[in-house]
């Protein structure tokens, strides 16, 4: 146990998840009141887990990244615990709204969304470092919410704007776990690269 | 201020926006190929995307002092902290609205071959599109000094978006009472966004004075970002938002109501007439002047077939001055003579060339012969106007398929039992001797063009009873 709580604050983690709460707690307060239905559209699904996923995603590396590349412990697992367990928690968290009048359905798109986003996330933290973790799945969001895009029967669509296809899209659903999958791996086996210490702030 | 560029994440989040900004470009190039103004708004468009960007981006650059930990270090400097950060600030701004440019430069590859009218109003819609990317890169660094963390750049990007987009189209939305009429008109406050998605009719443009309006409004809140970078002192941050109150005390009382539709005009020079006269004359408007030689040849062998069978023939061809309905919700209908063939413009492709392919405007050449303008359109009374209010299909089919001597063409929307009467009255109509087709053809025209469909039916459809 202890050792869970030094890891995890060392991954400040207490931000991150603050942040993903508060989108979570914001959206499920604000939506009645800006819509008729009960059930959160599909680009505010995104909008909020993509909050997460970033929010999150800075928890991908700690202050000093030789640390965590260190031969003493085994880090490839400690990696994948940690992203399996991330995504775990985004979509439990979602999950507990469907109780409630404003819910985050259907559990698909929630779980597609959830894995591409943070595969996605992940991918850009073994590439750039967990600092510049956030600039795809922004890219890719911001692109898939534009008010022109949205479900349709042609490929090219489908994969551009796979965040919003409907549940049981073939092509969105093959894109996400391509990105949950590669991301996954990426990060596993890899970790983020290596930086001096003084680009990362303790209190980022 | 080269170095500050070069030596910071300047580029990369220039090449990003710029290649977000060309690919948004590029995939849709019938939206503006071969005009102007089309593609100055379009640009104006793609702003929902690079908005959010900019901003990001600013926030990322904003909180460069406090990753570096320099904070301490450069308070016991003299310099004061706006003469340090200007050359970051100014050079950012510079390369965002380098990257605005280029990204609508791509655009013109497919603009200049076919344009024939560049209005001077391309001047202003593209300067504000330029001045929203300075004020959106200041205020992402404002961002980004005030809360110096990593997610501030991707929270500010996804707030960006919903003030730049969710927010107007809510606040549109939200002017309909609960049948979809349009209670009340959109707010002027609309168009200080200078995101805007829609787009106009090609005839339509919007004037210097607003885009002079939402300038002043930008400029006032880029200023206010600018002190919010470089003040140092807290007394002048708490009057820094000074500027964007005063920028929007201005504006918003003088902008037109009705958001970026209720700004649009018609531009009278893209409206003129340019017409062929190397046979029956052909006339388009001056915005599509540049393709009137590919579709003289269609329109003309219409001319011809009307002039060979019809008493009365339109001997002229123009293309119509109705605005899509989109665009323009209130127009008066104006009546066209008989002699005359209004024929609506038949859309680009995306390569810039008029969209010919598979009859369609031949059949809507064909439609035309008989369509008038009946119904002033609205927003007040709930009426769409359409760019021209077409016959009844039925007797349209019958009198169709008469001008062009072949069977009525079906159309895959048409019930069994609709092409079981318009081929009976075809058939009935076809029986009768030839003069007497004629003159009857002739004046279910003449009915059509008086807007009085009942007898346009009756004549045309009598066959089938």
């Amino acid at each position: 146990m202890r050792f869970v709580s030094l890891f995890l604050r060392s991954r400040r983690l207490p931000l991150a998840a603050v942040i993903a709460i508060g989108a979570v707690a914001l959206t499920w307060v604000a939506w009645p009141h800006f819509s008729d239905g009960q059930t959160v559209n599909t680009r505010m699904i995104s909008v909020v887990v993509l909050i997460a996923a970033v929010a999150l995603g800075t928890t991908l590396s700690g202050a000093d990244d030789s640390l965590d590349h260190s031969a003493s412990a085994r880090w490839p697992v400690r990696r994948a615990v940690h992203l399996l367990l991330t995504a775990v928690a985004v979509v439990a968290l979602l999950l507990v709204t469907t109780v409630t009048e404003a819910r985050f359905e259907p559990l698909d798109v929630v779980i597609r969304n959830t894995a591409g986003l943070l595969g996605l996330t992940a991918l850009g933290a073994t590439l750039f470092g967990a600092a510049l973790s956030w600039i795809a799945p922004l890219t890719w969001t911001l692109i898939a919410i534009m008010p022109w895009m949205g479900p349709s029967e042609q490929l090219r669509m489908q994969v551009g704007a796979w965040l919003i296809q409907p549940a049981g899209t073939t092509a969105a659903t093959v894109c996400a776990t391509v990105l949950a999958v590669a991301g996954l791996v990426a990060y596993t086996v890899r970790g983020c690269p290596l930086r001096p210490a003084a680009e990362t702030l303790p209190d980022h | 201020m080269k170095t500050e560029v070069r030596r910071s994440a300047v580029p990369g989040i220039a090449m990003l926006l710029l290649v977000v900004g060309a690919v948004f470009t590029l995939t849709s190039t019938e939206f503006f190929a071969g005009r102007w103004t089309q593609l100055a708004l379009y640009s104006r468009g793609s702003l929902l995307l690079l908005i959010p960007l900019a901003l990001a981006g600013g926030a990322w650059l904003g909180r460069r002092d406090r990753r570096s930990r320099v904070g301490e270090l450069f308070a016991t400097t003299v310099r004061p902290r706006w003469q340090r950060t200007l050359p970051l600030t100014v050079g950012y701004a510079a390369i965002m609205v380098v990257v605005y440019l280029l990204a609508t430069a791509v655009g013109a590859i497919w603009v200049a071959p076919t344009a024939a009218y560049l209005s001077p109003t391309v001047l202003g819609i593209t300067a504000v599109g330029a001045l929203g990317m300075v004020a959106a890169s200041w205020l992402g660094m404002a961002a980004g000094r005030a809360v110096p963390r990593i997610v501030t750049a991707p929270v500010l990007a996804v707030v960006g978006f919903a003030v730049v987009a969710l927010l107007p189209d809510f606040v549109s939305m939200s002017g309909y009472d609960a049948n979809f009429v349009k209670a009340r008109p959109d707010p002027s406050a609309l168009l200080l966004t200078p995101a805007f998605p829609g787009g106009f009719d090609d005839l339509q443009t919007l004037p210097t004075s607003v885009s002079a309006l939402q300038a002043v409004w930008l400029a006032a809140l880029a200023g206010t970002a600018l002190l919010l970078i470089g003040a140092a002192r807290r007394s002048v941050l708490a009057v820094a938002v000074l500027p964007a109150v005063i920028g929007a005390a201005v504006a918003v009382p003088l902008l037109p109501t009705g958001g970026y539709y209720g700004a649009a005009v018609v531009d009278p020079t893209a409206a003129e007439l340019v017409c062929d006269d190397d046979g029956p004359p052909v006339c388009v408007r001056k915005v599509h002047a540049a393709l009137l030689p590919d579709i003289v040849g269609p329109v003309r062998e219409v001319l011809a077939l009307a002039a060979a069978k019809l008493p009365n023939p339109p001997v002229r061809a123009e293309e119509t001055a109705r605005l899509d309905a989109y665009a323009a919700p209130d127009q008066p209908a104006v009546r066209h003579d008989a002699d005359t063939l209004v024929f609506d413009w038949p859309g680009f492709t995306s390569s810039g060339k008029p969209d010919l392919g598979d009859g369609y405007f031949r059949t809507e050449l064909l439609a035309s012969v008989w369509s008038q303008e009946c119904q002033n359109g609205g927003s007040a009374t709930g009426q769409v106007a359409f760019a021209a209010d077409y016959a009844p299909f039925q007797p349209e089919a019958v009198a169709t398929a008469w001008l062009t001597g072949g069977p009525p063409q079906p159309q895959d929307w048409w019930r069994p039992q609709d092409q079981q009467k318009i081929e009976a009255a075809h058939q009935a109509l076809t029986a009768l001797p030839t003069d007497e087709q004629r003159q009857l053809v002739g004046q279910a025209r003449a009915a059509a063009l008086d807007c009085d469909y009942d007898r346009f039916e009756a004549l045309l459809m009598a066959g089938d009873r």
